[in-house]
């Protein structure tokens, strides 16, 4: 398995914060040190919209299903949703005591999803225009790091060293204690897993239901930064970000390394997204962002 | 006759020079309203109907030189918008600014070379220590007193002087209470010209010496309204007048119609300037200046201490009237203040609710208090920390993104999960399990089946209340039963069904629901339950002694002796399921009808809920359970049947069944048709008869009562 760099965009942002491909995989918008979220076509590296409002570096943000709105979260503790055509925020939800480091939609982007350094994560409805949250979630007693949701889930990963998963059919919360202070958690595609990557240099991969560790990926380096991995959508493969300015790719079933892709050489390649469908991975490191798609080991002769 | 005539005339005078006409222009008058008024340039000014103040507009024009077209407000968030303060001198022109405008800009020496002699206060800055720097105070020159400084600012010279330059003293302030110098005392100050006058009237205001104060209204009569200024220039009174304000040069002022007059402006007097030289002082002149009044100040009475009587102790008596007795303090125990040294150490631990600390005898109060506190912190610490409050090792808001952030040295989770996350033994350890409520919004959002109450959710066991309307139709269904056999069938009551459904009922309840009525046959009613029993007669004899509250409330009389009814709630009470009753007054058939259907109409089948005077197992014979056929035997008047005393059968659960019930029951599976019938014709006239009498009884009861 290999990955080719299709493309590089300097975003000239300052620091590139987190990158993210929308919900259909054809556009990304990349979040900067410089306060704006932008939009971009990654594959044409073509600009296509600048969403200037907040306060304070924007650390997250997520697109919505119908591709209509944009949800960023930011250091000045706010979480704003944007009109992607016009680019004039929507809504300034104001709620969190210190900035938010993760924002997801639900399935249907009726709910905002928000978790931030004051330890809680805080339910937004978006299509009232209520100030406050529906629900806030202070179970964890550290900073949260990552959120996903799925159409019945919600999942953090928090310093803590634990991820909780708040079921809402079954109004059950299931934590997990995985040793580690926790930067990003994923879902695989059959929901049946966690990936959790964590700040002592581990990726995990824990069953979903007994919380038991399925598999372990080591070799990179995360120290203490917020590095993120993610998971090809083919399942077989598991990504991780480094100190050390490298992708590294691990099978999934062997917890062997496959192989590292550079970025930046000696600068920290901080966020992976990868592509809904495809095998296309999305990397940041520093103010610019790659472009990666997977194409057939070239068998040596 | 030229000569003639200019020999006559007188001249005096000189006579004007001869003018020719034609050289000199004839000046045209001008009138007033061809007057205007133009400023140094020759422009007009006073625009239009100018009536005074100030000449609007620049020169009759709007919007020139930027002065007086209003600005647009403008501001985007490229281009904020700049606060510009504007100065009184923006909407001045030249005119004002000049010579003999009303703003002149005049070239002034700086600060520091101004050679004023004006003494200036210093202003000290309120910086976060207001008022004068301390540093300034510490050291000063201590012979230049206050007194000494208001003097020589006023412009006292000091005459003899002792004190040079070298002789200064130094020290700091606070040493106010030193010995002046008698060489201080002693020296005579000169008073300036200026004050002379001032000081001449007695002063009663505390405005300074020689202070006027504004002028009070423009509207007297005297010439000094009008004047700007009024100066002494070498005794010649120079007058320097006009008004600034108000009217334009060519009105004059209308009458000041607001002013007011002034009885001052009448008070004057005609004298020459000798006379006001002879104004001599008499008495004693102090200071060249002043003299001894005449009038002396009234003295301030000063009123003594009241003096205190000695039985006053200083607390409020409350008294009712003034000539009550006072009410004697001693009886009155003032709140009793423990000291801190009464209290031991042990007392003051059971008073926390902790434990006493040990050698509390030996050692001092204080060290008592420390463990406690100690103990104290330590249970509180732990969980303050791992929980929601964290010291914040570095603040939230900082800035400098070059400082690396400190690590936190705070351990998460518990022992067991750390050893387990080491080991990578997941799972089991690792997990955690709680209930967990979504909020009922989240899930609409999520289109996940809300749960039914916010706060009820938590699993709890239904409480099981007590089934009353089940416990009431119980006792329908033994009064049903009593007369189950060889009754009549009476297609109009659904009576069977009922039982059925009662006695279905029945066999849930747990024979805990006991009341007065004998609903002892919980046990067997299982085994009553599947025999079919024949459509019952509610007319039938209903067994009062059995429902007696149901029927105290049907028939709420008081026929009834309270006796009789007493006798039988201790007839009840004991084990006997037999009847006692006493022999009934003989009734009409009639009235016996009509309690039938008052009865029937009173629907027994709908839940009355009865109080229950007595314990709900108070009607469980236990002694049955215990000591079997130890059932006292009573005497039965009126039995209705000559009943054979039956032992109690072990097996059966419960206390005795009646004995016609067991009897009847009996008889239908035997199929002693026959007998039954009999019996029943038998039971029927006596049995109304005992109805009557118990009704009648109830009856009485109830008259009693009232």
């Amino acid at each position: 398995m290999d990955l080719q760099c299709i493309n590089t965009i300097d975003c000239k942002q300052g620091a590139v914060r987190a990158v993210r491909f929308n919900v259909d995989g054809s556009y990304c918008l990349t979040c900067g040190s410089d306060k704006k979220i932008k939009l971009w076509n990654p594959y044409r590296g073509l600009m296509l919209k600048i969403y200037g409002g907040h306060g304070n570096e924007v650390l997250d943000a997520a697109g919505s299903n119908d591709n209509s709105q944009i949800i960023s979260g930011s250091a000045d503790k706010s979480v704003i949703t944007w009109d992607v055509s016009t680019g004039a925020p929507l809504r300034r939800l104001r709620g969190h005591a210190s900035g938010i480091t993760c924002v997801k939609y639900n399935e249907e982007s009726s709910v905002g999803i928000s978790g931030s350094l004051d330890n809680t994560v805080m339910i937004w409805d978006l299509k009232s225009r209520r100030q406050e949250p529906v629900q806030i979630l202070n179970q964890a007693k550290d900073c949260i790091n990552s959120i996903q949701v799925t159409d019945h889930e919600i999942l953090t990963g928090s310093v803590d060293c634990s991820i909780r998963r708040y079921d809402i059919r079954n109004r059950k919360l299931h934590s997990d204690f995985i040793g580690a202070p926790i930067m990003s958690v994923n879902y695989t595609s059959d929901g049946q897993c966690i990936v959790v990557g964590s700040s002592d240099d581990t990726v995990r991969l824990i069953d979903k239901n007994t919380g038991e560790m399925l598999g372990e990926y080591l070799g990179h380096k995360t120290e203490d930064l917020n590095v993120e991995s993610a998971l090809l959508a083919s399942d077989n493969h598991i990504l991780s970000g480094s100190v050390t300015g490298e992708l590294w790719c691990w099978d999934l079933v062997s917890g062997k390394v496959v192989k590292r892709f550079e970025h930046t050489i000696k600068k920290v390649l901080n966020s992976v997204s990868t592509h809904p469908v495809k095998d296309v991975v999305l990397t940041a490191s520093v103010n610019t962002i790659k472009l990666w798609e997977v194409s057939e080991i070239k068998e040596d002769s | 006759m030229d000569d003639y005539e200019e020999e006559k005339f007188n001249f005096f005078g000189k006579p004007l020079e001869q003018y020719d006409e034609d050289e000199i222009p004839k000046k045209k008058p001008i009138f007033v309203e061809d007057q205007i008024a133009t400023d140094s340039n020759g422009r007009r000014r006073f625009h239009g109907a100018f009536t005074g103040g100030f000449s609007a507009g620049f020169f009759n024009t709007v919007g020139s030189a930027g002065g007086w077209q209003p600005t647009e407000f403008k501001s985007s968030r490229s281009e904020k918008s700049v606060s510009t303060i504007r100065t009184a001198e923006d909407y001045m022109d030249e005119e004002d600014i000049g010579e003999f405008g009303i703003a002149p800009q005049v070239i002034k020496a700086t600060k520091d070379f101004n050679t004023s002699k004006k003494r200036k206060k210093k202003v000290f800055s309120d910086g976060p220590i207001p008022g004068v720097p301390v540093l300034h105070m510490l050291i000063d020159n201590s012979t230049e007193t206050i007194g000494y400084l208001l003097l020589r600012n006023i412009g006292f010279k000091h005459e003899g002087t002792e004190i040079s330059k070298q002789q200064r003293v130094y020290g700091s302030t606070s040493a106010k209470a030193y010995e002046m110098r008698p060489s201080i005392r002693n020296s005579t100050y000169k008073l300036p010209e200026i004050y002379e006058e001032a000081l001449k009237i007695h002063k009663n205001n505390t405005f300074g010496i020689g202070y006027k104060g504004l002028d009070r209204g423009y509207a007297s009569l005297k010439l000094s309204q009008k004047n700007f200024v009024v100066k002494n220039v070498k005794n010649k009174n120079m007058t320097i007048g006009g008004q600034a304000f108000g009217v334009g040069a060519f009105e004059d002022e209308d009458d000041d119609i607001y002013g007011r007059e002034d009885i001052e402006s009448y008070d004057f007097e005609m004298h020459t300037e000798k006379q006001q030289e002879q104004i001599r002082v008499t008495g004693r002149v102090l200071f060249d200046s002043f003299i001894l009044s005449s009038n002396y100040l009234a003295v301030n009475e000063i009123f003594p201490v009241p003096t205190i009587p000695r039985s006053f102790s200083g607390k409020h008596k409350v008294r009712k009237s003034r000539f009550a007795p006072i009410q004697d303090e001693s009886s009155k125990e003032e709140p009793k203040k423990t000291r801190r040294c009464d209290i031991d150490a042990t007392t003051r631990a059971e008073a926390l609710g902790e434990k006493a600390p040990e050698n509390s005898g030996t050692s001092s109060k204080s060290e008592d208090i420390k463990p406690e506190i100690k103990e104290k912190k330590e249970d509180v610490a732990p969980w303050l920390v791992f929980d929601k409050f964290v010291s914040a090792g570095q603040s939230d808001e900082h800035t400098d993104p070059m400082v690396p952030a400190e690590k936190s040295s705070s351990v998460y989770g518990t022992e067991h999960q750390r050893e387990a996350a080491k080991l990578k033994m997941f799972g089991d350890f690792t997990r955690t399990t709680e209930d967990w409520l979504p909020h009922t919004f989240l899930c609409k959002r999520f289109n996940v089946p809300e749960p039914a109450h916010w706060e009820n959710v938590e699993l709890k066991t239904p409480v099981r209340k007590r089934n009353l309307i089940f416990q009431n139709e119980k006792e329908v269904d033994e009064t049903g039963r009593v007369q189950s056999s060889g009754l009549q069938n009476n297609p109009d009551f659904k009576v069977p069904h009922e039982n059925q459904s009662l006695k279905t009922i029945d066999s849930k309840e747990q024979s805990t629901k006991n009341d007065e009525s004998k609903e002892g046959d919980i046990g067997d009613s299982t085994p009553l339950m599947e025999v079919e029993i024949p459509t019952i007669d509610i007319t039938e004899k209903i067994d009062v002694s059995k429902n007696k509250d149901l029927f105290k409330a049907i028939f709420f009389s008081d026929d009834e002796d309270e006796d009789t009814v007493e006798t039988k709630v201790e007839s009840e009470s004991r084990v006997s399921e037999q009847e006692k009753l006493p022999s009934p007054p003989p009734t009409s058939d009639s009235k016996m009808e009509e309690m039938k259907e008052a009865i029937l109409a009173k629907d027994i089948f709908l839940p009355k809920i009865k109080p229950l005077k007595q314990g709900i197992l108070s009607d469980i014979p236990f002694i049955k359970f215990t000591k079997p056929g130890t059932v006292p035997t009573q005497p039965e008047p009126e039995v209705i049947e000559e009943v054979p005393q039956q032992q109690p059968d072990d097996n059966l659960y419960g206390p005795k069944l009646p004995e016609k019930i067991v009897n009847r029951v009996e008889n239908l599976m035997e199929s002693k048709s026959d007998d039954v019938w009999v019996e029943r014709k038998e039971e029927k006239t006596k049995k109304e008869k005992h109805k009557k009498h118990k009704k009648e009884k109830h009856k009485k009861k109830h008259k009693h009562k009232r």
